[in-house]
């Protein structure tokens, strides 16, 4: 009898189980998302990606510069490219050099500490991020050649700079020169960065953890906004929530669930789908910088052949790559800059096209003959090039996809994923042959500097090891040139070199797509498309 | 009792001190330059890298930097993090929370749900209760957890929108974490309770137990279920060390911060003083562990004694 | 010593025989036992389904596991595409084939690997005592400390990630109960007469270790290794799915699966069939593994 009772038992529960399964597959895919709400004034932010430090003047992560710009005021606001309105800045006027610039400040500003925005500030700002001790990475990029700063009174400052620095402006409209408070970092010393964070941006912050989220409290002192915005005073979200999640799929079912109001870095598989919501919105921006290219190390034989890098750039597939790993949302790329970048050179990309015949017949000319099993081979050397990504999903999609096309033409390529530090110590020490690069930043001196000056090769950002003393003359004198026409001529003059020297493949132009719940309305980015950012925004239920 | 446990607890110290310097050396194994992982791909000539290097203390001979740290670690002090510049001390508190949260909720679901297999699977030996049982204790085993993880993620959370995907705070964030762990951690402990059992039922004490008259459930509880806890209780003991730390995966899948992660994050990173700090305090736990387990024999086989 | 191993002094010779006779009756009677019951015959046929599958790959499908045929992208399972096809068109099922054989020369690999690295040390702990006792057991609970999945990653950080490293990481992470089990199988061997007078004897203890104790050790190593061939298959899994393990286009089961876990909403096929491809691999072995157990187990004898 109990052996009977038992049996009825189990079978009547695990029937509960498999009807609740049933029903639950037969109930439309709605999402209780009255479960997840959250405070009307919170909004909570799905990132891609832990980050280094919340410091703006110091991080390397342009995630960070989204939470930073949130927590600083830069001195001017890029509104179109080349254009800028005033932040902490009223007014500014720079040397015709380009190697001094005067800024007057707003008098009315206050950190977040109560103590106020002063010159001296500025010159406080810009000098720790030249100082050796806080290690820092953009902003140290940004600023350039810089000389000193002059305090010439309490609310006017002249930036010096050791030679001419065209783009200092697009770098001062960036997060990553915001001004911070002298106060409070001879206050905090060493944990100012790492545990304290003063600024004057519309929102404090409150609390965070490296590997989970980042929370900042509205500043309600907060009255200096820029013109650009559509109100001025303290902002209207209460808190915002940055939340790391990197898995693409659980990031986006947040989105889904109401557990996260606005996510960065939309899966583009999924690009359809929220396309055609009706719940969630698509913010798609073409990406300013550099799209995804395919750097290529001249100081490592074979690669150090024009031949076989011209053959690379005729094997690679660029449409069949845009469609098949990045579901065509991505489009094919054809020169270092993308096409909403200043300078822009169109031309280029009438010539860089998928020939596979053309690219077998450069390396038979060079002398790279097939072997047995495809692969060629010249003096007995096999044609086999060393590929080193870090383990990003994409990235690997991306690599197997090149390493497919680059077979059809006798190109072996073996694929090295390693985590970051090996990655680091391999690429930076020059024992790849081929690895990726993307870049945002909207000044295209900027950009080409940091992929083709022979000043950043051998270990720095110019992983090509490309060293050029026409190419370097070409980059120098685009940051000295403050006449739009004759900038726009050198910058196109140093895109069709690079192409004729064959120094990168081109392959995708991202936009940055976010995704955010309807509810969320007033939402700014930057014409970049790298900086949303939230001081008009509103939770409208 | 409490001067062996004394004892046991004194000699954690000397243990831990070969286990930082093993670390340390290992450590130096890993490729890769802690100041490089934090310039990551910006811009650095060979002159700021240098200065970086010699900020972050990292230009001074091994032993020098070994010895500087452990007259800090003797003061209480555990040192920044290289790469972020934070204390040790906060960087561990806050994931050993999270974690301590998800191993302490996998591991009640894996005692309950692994007992009762086991149990139920042990007392109707060879009926298809059994098979049931054990096949769903061999599913958990067999099953990669990041499957099973992505699974309950699209099912509880997008389908039906019960419990959230992420997060860390709250009971309703732990569920599904904590029965992706638990489900396949009890599956192992079901089969060793199954077998722990089975052991003991055949042993004459019990058949004299029953021959005695007493009631089967009397029987089971008095005399098979504590004995078949011993072994139940070293596994466990272990287990627990697993879950707190070897979380990993599942707190990838999950987006919650964990200290298996930040050992592994710190590893990769080349972070010295927080792969020191992990490491010992994952090696404290499973020794504070492992004594509370033998602590625990005494209590449960009255055979055991220490001298 | 001798020079035939068979030369042993009277008072010990019907010991020696009757252990060796008692040990041959003993496989007997598991190999009975494990074709009579249920689970381990099932668990027997599904591994050999998928060993001869794994060998048989090629004339099992037509495709080739790494050609990409963009037109043919994720297609869900059909007629011509049991398994459905991944991002890039190539056909899962031929993937998920070729897959098993990397998987499962990866789940060997690594037991042989444990078993030659945690094996001497386990003997040379147990046979010999004392410092190196101490001193080795003391490596081995510094490595238990860890998790698997750690140490495993610690190993493949330092060694560079493919998948011959990954393969060494989980063998080594495993070896320390490899170690534990054939030290205590060590102890309560060393202890008997027939060693004892083997040692009067003179005898090499290599020779001893070998002959004498070895043997009594390979029970539970034989049920260790079998269980913990699952264990490796997943752990090595969880590497490639990590990244950290085996390298594109490689088609390995935890590769696969990280290949799909950004696709399960367009393509749970990607995901779904080399989970099952996992889980049934391990369930097989554990089946089996289990069975072995059971079936040397003296005391379940009833």
């Amino acid at each position: 009898m109990t052996e009977r009772m038992k049996r009825r038992e189990f079978l009547r529960r695990a029937g509960i189980g498999i009807g609740t399964l049933a029903a639950a597959q037969a109930l439309p895919g709605v999402t209780r998302r009255i479960a997840f709400a959250q405070n009307a004034g919170t909004l909570t932010y799905g990132m891609n990606g832990g980050f280094d430090t919340l410091d703006v003047n110091v991080t390397t992560l342009p995630r960070v510069g989204r939470i930073g710009l949130h927590l600083v005021d830069p001195l001017v606001w890029q509104v179109r490219p080349g254009q800028f309105a005033p932040g902490l800045a009223t007014s500014w006027t720079s040397s015709p050099d380009a190697a001094a610039y005067t800024f007057k400040l707003r008098n009315d500003v206050k950190f977040h500490d109560g103590t106020p925005l002063t010159a001296e500030a500025v010159k406080v700002t810009f000098d720790r991020i030249m100082d050796p001790d806080t290690k820092s990475q953009t902003a140290y990029s940004f600023i350039g050649p810089y000389d000193r700063t002059e305090v010439l009174d309490p609310s006017t400052v002249r930036v010096r700079f050791k030679s001419p620095h065209a783009s200092f402006l697009d770098g001062a409209s960036s997060p990553y020169l915001g001004i911070i408070s002298p106060t409070a970092l001879k206050k905090y010393g060493r944990d100012f960065g790492p545990l304290v964070f003063v600024g004057t941006g519309p929102y404090l912050l409150k609390s965070y953890r490296t590997d989970a989220e980042v929370v900042l409290v509205r500043n309600p002192n907060y009255n200096w906004a820029s013109r650009v915005f559509s109100h001025n005073g303290a902002p209207y979200m209460q808190t915002i929530v940055f939340k790391l999640i990197e898995e693409d799929a659980t990031r986006l079912a947040t989105l889904e669930t109401g557990e996260t109001l606005f996510i960065e870095d939309v899966p583009t598989t999924d690009y359809q789908r929220l396309k055609n919501s009706r719940n969630m919105l698509l913010l798609e921006i073409p990406q300013a910088g550099s799209g995804w290219s395919l750097m290529m190390n001249q100081q490592r034989a074979p690669t150090s052949e024009l031949a076989i890098r011209r053959a690379i750039m005729l094997a690679i597939d660029k449409d069949g790559l845009v469609k098949t790993v990045w579901n065509g949302v991505f489009k094919p790329a054809c020169s270092p800059l993308t096409p909403n970048m200043f300078g822009f050179d169109a031309e280029t990309c009438t010539k860089a096209s998928y020939n596979l015949d053309q690219a077998r017949r450069l390396l038979e000319e060079a002398g790279w003959r097939p072997g047995p099993d495809g692969i060629r081979a010249k003096e007995g050397q096999r044609l086999r090039l060393e590929f080193y990504s870090q383990p990003v999903v994409k990235n690997q999609e991306m690599a197997a996809f090149v390493q497919a096309n680059l077979k059809q033409v006798g190109i072996e390529v073996n694929i090295n994923i390693l985590a970051r530090a090996a990655y680091l110590d391999a690429v930076r020490s020059g024992r790849h042959h081929l690895q990726f690069w993307w870049e945002t930043g909207t000044d295209p001196g900027e950009i080409l500097r940091i992929l083709f000056h022979s000043r950043n090769a051998g270990g720095g950002t110019n992983r090509n090891n490309y060293k050029n003393a026409e190419m370097d003359r070409l980059i120098d004198q685009i940051d000295a040139t403050s006449d739009p026409a004759m900038r726009k001529d050198l910058v196109v003059k140093a895109q069709q070199k690079a192409f004729d020297d064959a120094v990168m493949v081109y392959m995708a132009d991202p936009p940055s797509l976010y995704a955010y719940d309807r509810s969320v309305q007033g939402v700014w980015v930057d014409w970049g498309g790298n900086y949303p950012y939230f001081y008009d925004t509103r939770v409208v239920k | 009792m409490l001067p062996y446990v004394a004892k046991r607890l004194l000699l954690t110290v000397p243990l831990l001190l070969a286990v930082s310097v093993l670390v340390f050396l290992v450590l130096h194994l890993v490729p890769g330059d802690p100041a490089i992982v934090f310039i990551g791909d910006r811009e650095a000539t060979p002159e700021r890298l240098a200065q970086i290097r010699h900020v972050m203390g990292l230009d001074r001979p091994l032993v020098v930097q070994y010895v500087d740290y452990l007259g800090k670690l003797s003061q209480g002090n555990l040192g920044r993090s290289i790469h972020s510049d934070r204390p040790v001390l906060g960087e561990l508190t806050t994931r050993a929370g999270s974690s301590a949260e998800l191993a302490l909720a996998s591991f009640l679901i894996a005692v309950a749900l692994g007992l009762g297999l086991g149990v139920i699977s042990a007392l109707r030996r060879s009926t298809w209760i059994d098979a049931a049982a054990m096949l769903v204790a061999l599913g958990g085993v067999s099953m990669p957890i990041f499957w099973l993880a992505a699974m309950l993620i699209f099912v509880f959370s997008l389908k039906l929108g019960w419990f959230p995907a992420t997060g860390f705070g709250g009971w309703n964030r732990l569920v599904l974490p904590a029965f992706a762990l638990g489900f396949v951690s009890s599956a192992t402990l079901a089969r060793l309770v199954r077998s722990s059992v089975l052991e003991v039922l055949w042993q004459p004490f019990v058949t004299t137990a029953r021959s005695k008259g007493l009631r089967e459930a009397l029987v089971i509880r008095r005399h098979v279920l504590k004995n078949a806890f011993i072994s139940v209780v070293t596994v466990m003991g272990l287990q627990f060390g697993t879950l707190l730390s070897g979380a990993v995966i599942t707190e990838t899948v999950f987006a919650r911060p964990g200290v298996g992660k930040l050992l592994v994050d710190s590893i990769l990173n080349k972070d010295f003083p927080l792969v020191q700090g992990a490491v010992l305090f994952i090696a404290t736990v499973y020794i504070v562990m492992n004594v509370l387990v033998d602590v625990s024999y005494v209590y449960l086989d009255p055979r055991i004694r220490f001298e | 010593m001798s020079r035939t191993s068979t030369w042993i002094p009277a008072s010990g010779s019907s010991e020696v025989t009757a252990e060796r006779a008692r040990r041959r009756l003993l496989w007997f009677d598991v190999l009975v036992r494990l074709r009579r019951s249920r689970g381990p015959a099932v668990g027997g046929m599904m591994l050999t389904v998928l060993a001869l599958a794994a060998i048989a790959a090629p004339l099992l499908t037509p495709y080739d596991p790494l050609a990409m045929h963009p037109a043919d992208r994720l297609r869900p399972p059909g007629l011509h595409h049991p398994f459905g096809t991944d991002v890039f068109g190539r056909d899962l099922f031929t993937r998920v084939l070729y897959g098993s054989r990397i998987s499962l020369q990866t789940g060997l690999v690594s037991v042989v690997i444990a078993v030659a690295v945690g094996v001497p040390i386990g003997l040379t702990s147990g046979y010999y005592g004392g410092v190196a006792d101490r001193l080795l057991m003391r490596l081995v609970d510094l490595m238990l400390t860890f998790p698997g999945i750690l140490l495993a990653l610690v190993i493949v950080a330092i060694l560079g990630p493919n998948l011959l490293n990954a393969m060494l990481a989980v063998g080594i992470s495993a070896s320390p109960t490899y170690a534990r089990v054939v030290r205590a199988s060590v102890l309560t061997v060393r202890e008997l007469a027939y060693v004892e007078a083997a040692q009067a004897l003179g005898c090499r203890n290599t020779r001893i270790i070998v002959h004498h104790i070895l043997p009594n050790t390979v029970a539970p190593v034989i049920v260790l290794g079998t269980l913990g061939l699952a264990g490796a298959i997943i752990t090595a899994a969880a590497l490639s799915y990590l990244g950290l393990g085996a390298q594109p286009p490689t088609p390995e089961w935890g590769a696969l699966l990280s290949e799909g876990r950004n696709y399960l909403r367009v393509a749970w096929w990607m995901t779904t069939f080399p989970g099952l491809a996992i889980m049934a691999a391990v369930l097989a072995i554990n089946l089996l593994g289990d069975g072995l157990r059971d079936a040397l187990d003296p005391r379940l004898r009833y």
